[in-house]
Formats: C-alpha cells, sequence, structure tokens
C-alpha cells in the first residue's frame, strides 16, 4: 500500500504541490488526471525519490520515505520502478537496456537472461535482444522502457504519461501490459494521463489533480459522472457548467436560479444555497416545436435561439441562448432533416436527474 | 627547398634505422604523457561529475574559470610548477625539480581543466531523464556514476585525446621543469627546440614526424574504441 500524507512541494517560492493526501491498495491501478503543470510529474516523482518533498511524507507499507532523511531511500526504491513519458534508452542492445536494473541488484547471469527473456515475452519482443534499441520505433522503445522497470519486479510501478508520444496501436498494447503486469504480479500502479478515456479504461480509481491537489478521487463512474465542483466539471467534459442559486426546494428537486432562467435539478441543498450546476451535451434534447403540453414530466423545457452550429466529426454542435448560453449535440441527420439554423427558435428540455448540482 | 627534402629524408632513414636516441626521447614522452593523461582523467572525471550534479555557491563561477583554463599559457605552468618544486618552494623536499616527475605534475596541471570542462559539459548536456532512469531503476552512487559515464564515454575518449595531445605537444612547462637533461628529461617537444636552435633540422625533423604520428596513432585508437562500440 501506499500513502501520502499532506505532501507539499515547492520550487523556489513556486509551491507546487499543496498537500497531496492519497491512499492506494496493494494491486490497485491509480489513475491521476487534471490539466497539465498541476505537479501530477511532481508527485510521482517525490514517491520515486527522484525529488524531496517540502514536506509530508509518503509510505510504502510500514515504511516512511522521508522521515529519517535518505537513509533508506536507494532500498525503499528498488521497491518502485517508473516508466517516464519520453523513456531514455541507453546505448547498447535491448537486452542491456532492460538488463540494466537487474545488474544493479547483483544477480546470477543465468537468472538475468532468464527475466529478460521472460519479460521481453511479456511485452511482446520476444527475439529483440541483439537489436540496437536506438534504432527501434518510439512505441518499441516505450516497451522496452516498460520492460526494463518490470523484469526488476517492483511492488509499485509509476508510469508517467506512458502513451502520450505513441500512436494508438501502441497506446492498446502498453495499455494491454499495464493490466497483464498488475493480473500476473499483483504490481500496485500510479498512472498519470491526460487522457481521460484512458483513466477510465485502466483505473479502479481516479484522483484528479488540481492546485496541487488531489481534488476528488473515486471510481470512473463516480468522477465522470459526479465532478465534485464547477472546475472539475469543465475538465472532465461537462460543456454546459453554470452557477446559480437554489430558489426553492421541495427537499428532493430545486428551482435553481441560474443566468435568465430556471431549471429544475435534483438536491437536497437548501433554499438560498449558492451552487453549480452541470448538464451532458447529451442528456439534452432540442425541438423545433413547443413540447405539447410544455415541459411535463421533463420540468425543464426552456425556450432560446440557435446563437451559432459547430460540426464536431459526426456531430452539430447547437449553441442556444436560452437564458443561459447551452450546448447541445444533435446527430447531422437529425440536424439535416429539422433544417436547424443559426436564429431559429428552439426548445431544449433535460430530466432534473440529469442535472448535477454542486454546492458553490 | 632543397634542404627541407634533404632534412626530410634524412628524418625517415633515422627513423626507418631505430635510430636510439630518437626513440629514447619518443618514448620517454609517450611515457611521461601517457602517465600525466591517466592520472589527470583519474582526478577530473569525478570533479566534473561533481560539479555535473551538485549544486554550491559560486559553481558557475568555478566552471567559467575552468573553461578560461583550457588557454593557460604553458610557461606560466612550467613557471607556477618550477617555484612549488624548487628547492625552496612548498614541495620542494620531494626533490621532482628536472625530473620526469615534475614534468607529469607540469602536465597534469594542464590537462585538468581540458578534462574536466569537457566532461562536465558531456554530463550537463545528457538528457536528465537518463540521470533519473538510472536512479530509478535503483543503481547506488558508484553504480549511478559507472552507468552515466557509460553513456558519455565517447565524449569523454575525445576529451582524453584532446588532453593528451595538448599534453605531449606543449614545450614551456617541460623545458622549465625538466630541463631538458639528456637521456632524463629530453622530451620530444624539448629535443626539437634545441635541435633546431643547434641547426640539426635532419634531427629536428624526425622528432617532429614522430610527434605527428603519435597524434596520428591517437586519432586511430579512439575511433577504432568508438567503432567498436
Amino acid at each position: 500500500m501506499i500513502r501520502v500524507e499532506d505532501l507539499q512541494k515547492s520550487f523556489g517560492n513556486n509551491p507546487v504541490l499543496r498537500g497531496v493526501d492519497l491512499e492506494v491498495a496493494d494491486g490497485e491501478i491509480f489513475v491521476i488526471i487534471g490539466p497539465s503543470g498541476q505537479g501530477k510529474s511532481t508527485l510521482l516523482r517525490i514517491i520515486d525519490t527522484l525529488e524531496v518533498p517540502t514536506s509530508g511524507d509518503v509510505w510504502i507499507g510500514s515504511d516512511s520515505l522521508y522521515s529519517h532523511g535518505d537513509a533508506n531511500h536507494h532500498d525503499m526504491r528498488k521497491k518502485v520502478g517508473m516508466v517516464f513519458q519520453n523513456p531514455a534508452i541507453f546505448q547498447g542492445t535491448v537486452f542491456e537496456n532492460v538488463a540494466y536494473g537487474l545488474r544493479y541488484r547483483k544477480i546470477t547471469s543465468e537468472e538475468m537472461h532468464e527475466r529478460v527473456e521472460t519479460t521481453l515475452r511479456e511485452v511482446g519482443l520476444e527475439g529483440y535482444e541483439k537489436r540496437e534499441a536506438r534504432k527501434l520505433s518510439g512505441g518499441e522503445k516505450q516497451r522496452i522502457a516498460f520492460a526494463r522497470t518490470m523484469v526488476t519486479r517492483p511492488e509499485i510501478i509509476l508510469l508517467d504519461e506512458p502513451t502520450s508520444n505513441v500512436d494508438p496501436v501502441t497506446t492498446e498494447k502498453i495499455e494491454e501490459i499495464i493490466l497483464y503486469t498488475r493480473k500476473t504480479y499483483n504490481t500496485t500502479m500510479i498512472m498519470n494521463t491526460h487522457d481521460m478515456l484512458q483513466g477510465q479504461r485502466m483505473g479502479d480509481r481516479i484522483g484528479v489533480m488540481m492546485h496541487g491537489k488531489i481534488m476528488q478521487s473515486g471510481t470512473p463512474k463516480e468522477i465522470f459522472t459526479l465532478p465534485a465542483t464547477g472546475e472539475i466539471a469543465r475538465f472532465i467534459g461537462f460543456d454546459n457548467v453554470f452557477d446559480g442559486t437554489v430558489e426553492t426546494t421541495d427537499g428532493h428537486t430545486a428551482v435553481i436560479q441560474s443566468g435568465n432562467t430556471r431549471v429544475y435539478g435534483e438536491t437536497t441543498l437548501p433554499q438560498g444555497a449558492a451552487v453549480t450546476w452541470c448538464i451532458r451535451t447529451e442528456d439534452m434534447h432540442l425541438h423545433m416545436k413547443e413540447r405539447p403540453g410544455g415541459a411535463g414530466k421533463l420540468r425543464n423545457h426552456l425556450e432560446g435561439r440557435v446563437t451559432s452550429i459547430g460540426l464536431v466529426g459526426p456531430e452539430n454542435h447547437v449553441m442556444a441562448d436560452c437564458g443561459i448560453p447551452l450546448e447541445v449535440v444533435v446527430g447531422w441527420r437529425f440536424a439535416d432533416r429539422v433544417g436547424v439554423k443559426t436564429g431559429d427558435r428552439i426548445w431544449v428540455s433535460f430530466n432534473p436527474e440529469a442535472v448535477h448540482v454542486m454546492p458553490r | 627547398m632543397s634542404e627541407i627534402v634533404d632534412g626530410f629524408l634524412t628524418a625517415i632513414n633515422l627513423i626507418v634505422t631505430l635510430d636510439p636516441e630518437v626513440y629514447e626521447i619518443a618514448f620517454r614522452s609517450i611515457y611521461i604523457t601517457l602517465t600525466a593523461t591517466l592520472i589527470g582523467s583519474v582526478i577530473s572525471i569525478p570533479i566534473a561529475m561533481y560539479l555535473a550534479f551538485h549544486d554550491f555557491r559560486g559553481k558557475m563561477s568555478l566552471v567559467n574559470l575552468i573553461h578560461t583554463l583550457y588557454a593557460l599559457p604553458t610557461v606560466l605552468i612550467g613557471l607556477l610548477v618550477f617555484l612549488m618544486l624548487s628547492r625552496k618552494g612548498p614541495l620542494g623536499f620531494f626533490g621532482l625539480l628536472f625530473t620526469p616527475g615534475g614534468m607529469i605534475i607540469g602536465q597534469v596541471i594542464l590537462i585538468i581543466p581540458i578534462l574536466v570542462g569537457l566532461t562536465y559539459s558531456a554530463l550537463t548536456s545528457l538528457d536528465p531523464v537518463v540521470k533519473d532512469t538510472i536512479i530509478s531503476l535503483g543503481a547506488d552512487y558508484l553504480q549511478f556514476a559507472l552507468s552515466i559515464l557509460r553513456e558519455v564515454r565517447f565524449v569523454i575518449y575525445a576529451a582524453i585525446a584532446m588532453a593528451f595531445g595538448r599534453a605531449i605537444s606543449e614545450v614551456g612547462a617541460a623545458i622549465i621543469i625538466g630541463g631538458n637533461i639528456k637521456g632524463y628529461t629530453r622530451v620530444l617537444t624539448t629535443a626539437i627546440s634545441l635541435e633546431t636552435s643547434m641547426g640539426n633540422i635532419e634531427f629536428s625533423m624526425a622528432l617532429g614526424i614522430i610527434l605527428l604520428f603519435i597524434a596520428l596513432v591517437v586519432n586511430f585508437v579512439m575511433t577504432a574504441i568508438r567503432r567498436g562500440d
């Protein structure tokens, strides 16, 4: 288990980590997502003892990394391996590269050969032993880097955006290797990624890192459906995020005053509470005519005008001024059939349960 | 013009017939410079590693000073070492003045800035991820140093070759510290200087050709090591 306690790190007067708390269980894959420059790499470098924190500590099992100076860094480091975004490939063959960490551990030549060959097979580089490592492709180099870490059988592997510079096929291969390693060796992993879908695919849990802190952590479903703040909601892909105030509430569903309109949303927050609410574009419906009978069970049926339409792949992103600037996604077939265009009068409907309300 | 051609032919004859004096001077030059280069490397590489991987106040000034010392005049080194080794100097009790040992000290001082400076440049221009990866893989301090040096070894080979070339071709310090004693401290450069002033052009040219040949061999060896790697 890894436990990070109130970890702080400043470079000069620039604080990068502002109190990170984190626990990762044995065999768990914990994915950290967040905008660039928020301290994700610094956190991994501190866990790998490549940087020293300004304050706070990291525990690996019952051993502290920083409470005894750097006295036990070297022994602890052998429990941890790290794969970097741009892997360093050493001069020499693939075998020499993968065997690097094993040489530091002074194991027998037979065991070294056996482990390197096994690991190369596991990462799909069987038969590459004698090839010049620096002449391989970017994806193969990243697999060498992974094999080099994996071959030392660390308890923990830290992955700093390991697929950010490789093609989709290699990304898939590396993800398979990561999952295989966890399954086969029960390795604990902490992985940084800017690819949120990858985070969703790979993570048992996800942490969202912003302003030098883990702002929210939870299962992928929790993170992607129930963001804790408006900032997180925007980061994970909610296009419609608004501030508002609870005007009235029955304890379950509230009327939220937001911009020049009112929306119904499910929340237990009290009347008068300042809130941020958000809704995914795919949870809204666009109508060219007012629904007969008004909002009905949907409760939210907002009238507005189309201000612009943007094409994103096969989708039309319709921007509409409904008292708040809503963005609705419709398929191109629908858009062609109804002939929606800028300036049209439209209605947007959605369910209160699709509205995610957060305290502000 | 014919004097130069005649001198050249006589020089070749001295080399081909294995003239004992020519070869004795040449071997002494090689021995002194190889020893100095070896000692200089053993001293300089750890210094360069310390400079590259540790921060301290005045570090950049020190690095600038080392770069400046690349062009240190050899006669100045000769004078400095002479003062240190002379009978009344602080190291006079070693009795190294006018000995090959004293000449080695002079050459070591001459080449240390080159070796430290070029090794430091190679280490600091190395991708930081290389350093991080080596540490991350669990290297202890010695393993880290050896792994890093392995990655920059070609630049270090070049630095050693350059240092050897600078040391074997210098004359100022060799004359002041060694005294150009025949059969004892006379080396290629000091002998060329003396023989030329005495009008023995053929002998000087033979020594000059050997000096050039040594430089060629050093370059050839370095290239071979690099290719072999």
